[in-house]
């Protein structure tokens, strides 16, 4: 059985940035580090002159060359014996908010990719990754999406808010479109993408990045998204499943009263289209009693140091003995596979 | 036993601003109607912007859910089985304008209609009041008015004056409060531009419902409970599932900064949760306790809240231990709000 970490990192260093071209080499990010008034050192890139942060997020249980993915074969070897078959690889920086300026975003995107495709070319089986796009400029997107599903991408990243919309906007419908046809996921991931909401809420990581894609999802759902676009599967990545049974009551109670609609208690349970990662401290006997057989992963957030990380979540997913071992395998295998389309592998 | 509707609403109406100071008649909000008449509701017209007044249960007769005819709201409570109402604003709901003057007009007024309905049957009913958040130098003459006239809660939104509630901003309405022996009341709404404009068309989950649950995370993530260590907080109309999750995520918090998490974190910090009757109420318990659990009926709207059976529905469905039903429509809501 191939257990499949469905929400893994990678640091962006130096060499993200080796795949400018051209005259885009000019919004190269810089490093930089400054002494806060804490009197702690931190981290930051300077983003067209802006300082953005989320270089300290770094588990120190990884090897630095292992999570900037400088060593592949450390890599793949911590891989092994964490017993990870396949992880598919999240960026850190874009996490939160990163640039206003569409000709940055696109720049920094295509060299993100580029990178990540450069380590999926390594090993093609194990390290699968999720397409940063260029939102701000939607046929670019939508380009730079076509580009990476021949490259290794098997997701598109997406956050809680992205440019200035939510994310049922019909600004989206064409990449949710171009998405199915490529047989790619929506992973809506931990994290923000408008700076606005981020500094009204002082960036404070519950709020910006958990509810942010808790509401996003919900979002999603009550406007029909899945409905609209029945090929697309879409996933909420690295906010925990404990609010499963919220999110479900609350829909509920919505539901009758749009028009044609009724309740549907089963609406995660008995969709072939929604996909939540979980955590080991989720109640899971209990969110498995709304998010049915089918829905649930999980992920080790490796190579970060936040409130989700858990480098051996796979492990003692398995080792804890809290639900049937047939779901075990479930999320750990067979759902994260049809999630992220990885059954041709 | 004395029945608790721990969530009730009043309509507002034109008379809500008649104790406007005349300096201030320049800020009255006013009813205004689509010309195509094409909406089913009118608006409010405040300080340039306009407000649906679309969440009324208009099953309700007026003189009830405005409050005009006391009478016939109380016989309605009574055919309910519900003793005491706590009454909140429903214009309040969003925020209202930036404008430091008209906050203050409409607050104030709100706050002298409010009181001078509630001092005819003040055993009938209590009512939160709304604090003028934009004018600190006025907060300490209202929050003393509003004490001395019968409110029993201090109204909040999710977010307020573009602010987090567990910003300093806030810290001297915490420490007023607290000596006035008031609870702050944060309802299901948002008193943030930022994100009400930005979640225009959300119908109420993004930015009301998740706006509160942020901000009883920020509250205890950001220990104001300890700093006010007299403070009771109130989160009113985003039901109780929720609790389990916010809980999860605050105990893993917690132990990454070597702090160790309150065995029961609602009942150590002085926090109650509205919970509504199609919670999994058996499982909401084992992570609220059985003391700091209240309901509300939500009564004078239409909306997902809106449950005008609650509280007969919870006593009736056998669901929970009468001693437990009696805490939630009694002696916790009580407790909460020093009635």
């Amino acid at each position: 059985m191939l257990t499949i970490d469905a929400d893994a990192h990678v640091i962006e260093c130096e060499k993200t940035w080796d795949y400018l071209e051209g005259s885009d080499k000019r919004y190269r990010p810089v490093p930089i580090a400054v002494d806060m008034p804490t009197g702690k050192k931190q981290n930051f890139w300077i983003i067209g002159g802006r300082l953005i942060g989320g270089r300290d997020n770094i588990g120190q249980d990884t090897s630095k060359e292992s999570r900037e993915m400088a060593n592949i074969d450390s890599r793949l070897k911590h891989m092994d014996e964490i017993g990870t078959g396949v992880q598919v690889l999240y960026p850190t920086l874009f996490l939160r908010p990163v640039t206003d300026n569409p000709a940055i975003e696109l720049a920094l995107c295509r060299s993100y990719n580029r990178w990540m495709a450069d380590i999926w070319s390594k090993d093609k089986k194990r390290l699968r990754w999720a397409v940063q796009l260029p939102l701000l400029t939607m046929d670019k997107a939508l380009d730079e999406l076509r580009w990476s599903h021949g490259n290794g991408a098997c997701a598109v990243f997406m956050r809680g808010i992205e440019t200035h919309h939510v994310l049922h906007d019909p600004y989206f419908f064409s990449l949710y479109e171009e998405a199915s046809r490529l047989n790619m996921p929506i992973g809506i991931h931990s994290g923000i993408g408008n700076f606005t909401v981020n500094e009204m809420l002082g960036g404070e990581p519950f709020r910006v990045a958990k509810l942010m894609v808790i509401g996003g999802f919900h979002s999603m759902i009550l406007n029909g998204i899945p409905e609209k676009f029945p090929k697309l599967r879409i996933g909420a990545i690295e906010v925990a499943a404990q609010w499963v049974p919220y999110l479900v009551h609350d829909l509920n109670l919505r539901f009758p009263k749009l028009a044609g609609q009724q309740a549907r208690p089963d609406v995660l349970s008995g969709s072939h289209q929604l996909f939540v990662a979980c955590q080991t401290d989720d109640d899971l006997p209990y969110v498995l009693q709304y998010a049915g057989e089918n829905c649930l992963m999980i992920g080790s957030d490796y190579g970060h140091a936040d409130n989700a990380s858990e480098l051996l979540a796979l492990a003692k997913l398995k080792d804890n003995g809290e639900i049937d071992p047939h779901i075990i395998d479930k999320i750990l295998t067979h759902n994260p596979t049809k999630f992220y389309g990885l059954d041709g592998d | 036993m004395r029945v608790i509707d721990a969530d009730a609403h009043v309509i507002e109406n034109e008379s809500t601003w008649d104790y406007m100071l005349e300096s201030e008649r320049q800020f009255k909000p006013k009813i205004v109607g689509a010309t195509n008449a094409k909406d089913p509701f009118d608006y409010w017209l405040v300080d340039g912007r306009v407000i649906p007044r679309s969440n009324v249960g208009r099953e309700l007769p007026v003189g009830a859910r405005e409050m005009t005819d006391l009478s016939l709201r109380i016989k309605h409570m009574d055919e309910l089985g519900i003793n005491c109402q706590v009454i909140y604003p429903t214009f309040f709901i969003t925020p209202i304008s930036r404008r430091p003057d008209t906050d203050l007009a409409v607050t104030r007024s709100y706050n002298r209609w409010m009181a001078n309905i509630i001092r005819k049957e003040p055993d009938r009913f209590g009512w939160v009041l709304v604090p003028p958040l934009q004018s600190t130098e006025h907060l300490a003459e209202e929050l003393k008015y509003g004490k001395e006239n019968g409110a029993c809660g201090i109204y909040l939104r999710g977010l307020e004056v573009e602010r987090m509630l567990s910003d300093p901003y806030f810290h001297s309405l915490y420490e007023q409060a607290s000596a006035l022996d008031l609870p702050i009341c944060v309802h299901s709404a948002n008193g943030a531009f930022t994100t009400y404009d930005f979640f225009a068309d959300d119908p109420g989950f993004s930015k009301f419902k998740l706006a509160v649950i942020g901000a009883f995370h920020a509250l205890v993530f950001h220990g104001i409970p300890q700093r006010f260590p007299k403070l009771r907080i109130g989160i009113i109309e985003v039901s109780a599932q929720w609790i389990s999750y916010a809980v999860h995520d605050l105990r893993r918090r917690f132990a990454r900064r070597g702090k160790s998490f309150p065995k029961n974190v609602l009942q150590e910090n002085r926090i109650y949760v509205t919970c509504q009757t199609d919670d999994d109420l058996e499982d909401v318990l084992k992570y609220s306790g059985e003391d700091n659990l209240v309901i509300g009926t939500d009564y004078g709207h239409a909306d997902n809240a809106a449950e005008i059976e609650a509280l007969r529905k919870l006593r009736n469905e056998g669901r929970l231990p009468a001693p437990v039903v009696d805490k939630i429509l009694q002696d916790n809501p009580a407790a909460f709000y020093g009635l």
